[in-house]
């Protein structure tokens, strides 16, 4: 662990007393118009108050204002929301003047006396921001520094001036203990995935008129002409109405005598399950104590008993025999 | 020849419906019948009312008797009958047609009905008399080998009761019987001895 070496924090603070008075002259205090140390202090809490409500506890992406660090999005944003008198940086007509070569070359010199840096980007100032902006960019690209415009000749530089400063060769020097963020996760790209769609149905309706549909005027018809003739209009055949058909009479009637036979039916069948359970016994048919009697004469009746062993001899022609017992029919 | 001989269901006109209804009537009165209803006082009505009906259409089963076989056992009771048992003065060869004269034959039995509902009896059994009168005007038996071989017959005029309890559920006025002119007994009926082989000719 370097930074644990007593050395460290000297060293540490040397460095960061250079950039600060690197960074001192290009804000233009020493001007007799610019601000005055005490103004530059009071300032300097200010921006680090202003960007740094937390303290030092939250990391920031730091960037060295005097003696500390503050973030730099957020200092930016801070100086961004400054009107330009705030900051002893307006003019009276409205117009700065600033010299680009000067400021480049402040930013040149913060990033020479710091040691993390890299490379620095000078920003001139633009329509949409009147700082001169000057980042330096360290391997991680992460802080820059505001400029204090530097009066002189020259017109506006559209766009970013970037310059590429070679590394001096310093003392190595230890590697500031820097917390490593890891890379936020990767997450897998987004894969759609298609699949075949079941085919539409096809409607049968007639597609929606979407016009609005014209208003209804109530026309008076035409006086009768008496004399005109009768055109043959076309006849319009109806438009065809999907109404649903009614059923039938002779279903509805037929449904209904199924249910009613099969009603009758369950009856039937349930009535003459339930008499089942009634039965009446033939214990006995009274034939075995049966009394017959019969009341008449006893005595046979002789006068009709005839028994014929032999034709009779009866000479008269004419003469002929009946045998009918008394009472019985012909 | 060859009319169905007639039973006591057709003596007592069981076919017909309004008899059927003044017979139930008359035995839904009757104290058997009250006990027996007293006791399905549980079933459903349904069951109740069938319980009459079906006592009735057991009686129509005891009423399975035919008239001729009710007439040759009155006529084989007759004492006049025996002398044809003599072989030798009645060869087996000669028949012999006995005339009886106008007589009354009484008949009666008791059929028991035993009313069951599932299966189990309920009530005491119910007890029925059947009187059946007839009168016949005259009567000629063919007899040959000690056996009543058929039977001419004259006009026959009937009247029967059936009771119960002595309450009278079916009474039969005295009007004609319709039967055969002529009836055969088959291989015959032997005198002295219960028929049971009528048959109509």
């Amino acid at each position: 662990m370097s930074y644990k070496r007593p050395w460290f924090r000297p060293a540490f603070g040397l460095i960061a007393l250079s950039a600060f008075c690197a960074v001192l002259p290009a804000s233009g205090n020493q001007d007799d118009d610019g601000l005055s140390a005490n103004e530059e202090r009071l300032l300097t809490d200010f921006l680090i108050l202003a960007v740094k409500p937390d303290g030092d506890d939250k990391d920031y992406k730091l960037v060295e204002i005097g003696k500390t660090k503050i973030d730099a999005g957020l200092l930016g944003v801070v100086i961004n929301t400054l009107p330009l008198d705030f900051l002893g940086l307006g003019s009276s007509d409205g117009e700065r003047t600033y010299d680009p070569a000067a400021e480049a070359g402040q930013c040149r010199a913060a990033c020479a006396a710091n040691g993390l840096c890299r490379s620095f980007a000078y920003v001139p100032p633009n329509a949409r921001q009147q700082l001169g902006v000057c980042h330096l960019k360290t391997l991680a690209e992460a802080s820059f520094g505001v400029m204090a415009p530097v009066a002189g000749p020259g017109e506006r530089a559209p766009g970013r001036v970037v310059f590429e400063a070679p590394v001096t060769a310093t003392p190595a020097q230890p590697t500031h203990p820097r917390e490593k963020i890891p890379p936020p996760p990767r997450l897998p790209p987004v894969t759609v995935e298609a699949f075949p769609m079941p085919p539409r149905v096809v409607a049968e309706a007639p597609p929606l008129n979407l016009n609005p549909p014209p208003p209804i005027v109530e026309e008076t018809p035409p006086p009768p002409q008496p004399h005109a003739t009768l055109a043959a209009e076309p006849v319009v055949a109806p438009a065809p109405v999907h109404t649903r058909k009614p059923l039938p009479v002779w279903i509805a009637l037929g449904a209904l005598a199924f249910l009613l036979g099969g009603a009758a039916l369950y009856r039937y069948s349930h009535r003459k399950r339930m008499l089942t359970r009634v039965t009446t016994r033939l214990v006995s048919n009274g034939l075995d104590r049966h009394t017959v009697a019969v009341a008449g004469p006893d005595r046979p009746d002789i006068g009709l008993r005839f028994v014929v062993r032999q034709g009779a001899a009866v000479g008269a022609p004419g003469t002929h025999i009946d045998l009918i017992p008394a009472g019985a029919f012909a | 020849m060859s009319a169905q001989p007639a039973s006591l269901v057709q003596f007592f006109d069981f076919d017909n419906a309004q008899v059927r209804k003044d017979g139930l009537t008359a035995l839904g009165g009757t104290g058997a019948m009250h006990g027996v209803q007293a006791l399905m006082t549980a079933a459903p009505l349904l069951l109740q009312n069938h319980a009459m009906q079906s006592a009735v259409e057991a009686l129509q089963a005891a009423l399975d008797v035919r008239i001729i076989d009710i007439l040759a056992a009155a006529w084989n009771t007759r004492r006049e009958l025996r002398q044809y048992l003599d072989r030798a003065k009645y060869p087996s060869d000669q028949i012999i047609d006995h005339t009886i004269a106008k007589h009354e034959v009484h008949s009666s039995h008791k059929p028991r009905l035993q009313i069951m509902l599932d299966n189990s009896p309920v009530g005491p059994e119910i007890e029925f008399e059947v009187i059946v009168g007839l009168t016949i005007e005259v009567a000629v038996l063919r007899i040959q080998d000690a056996r009543i071989m058929g039977a001419r017959m004259g006009k026959i005029f009937g009247t029967g009761t059936i009771k119960c309890e002595g309450a009278t559920l079916f009474s039969r006025p005295t009007k004609a019987v319709t039967l055969p002119l002529t009836v055969s007994f088959g291989t015959g009926i032997a005198i002295g001895q219960a028929s049971d082989a009528a048959i109509a000719a």
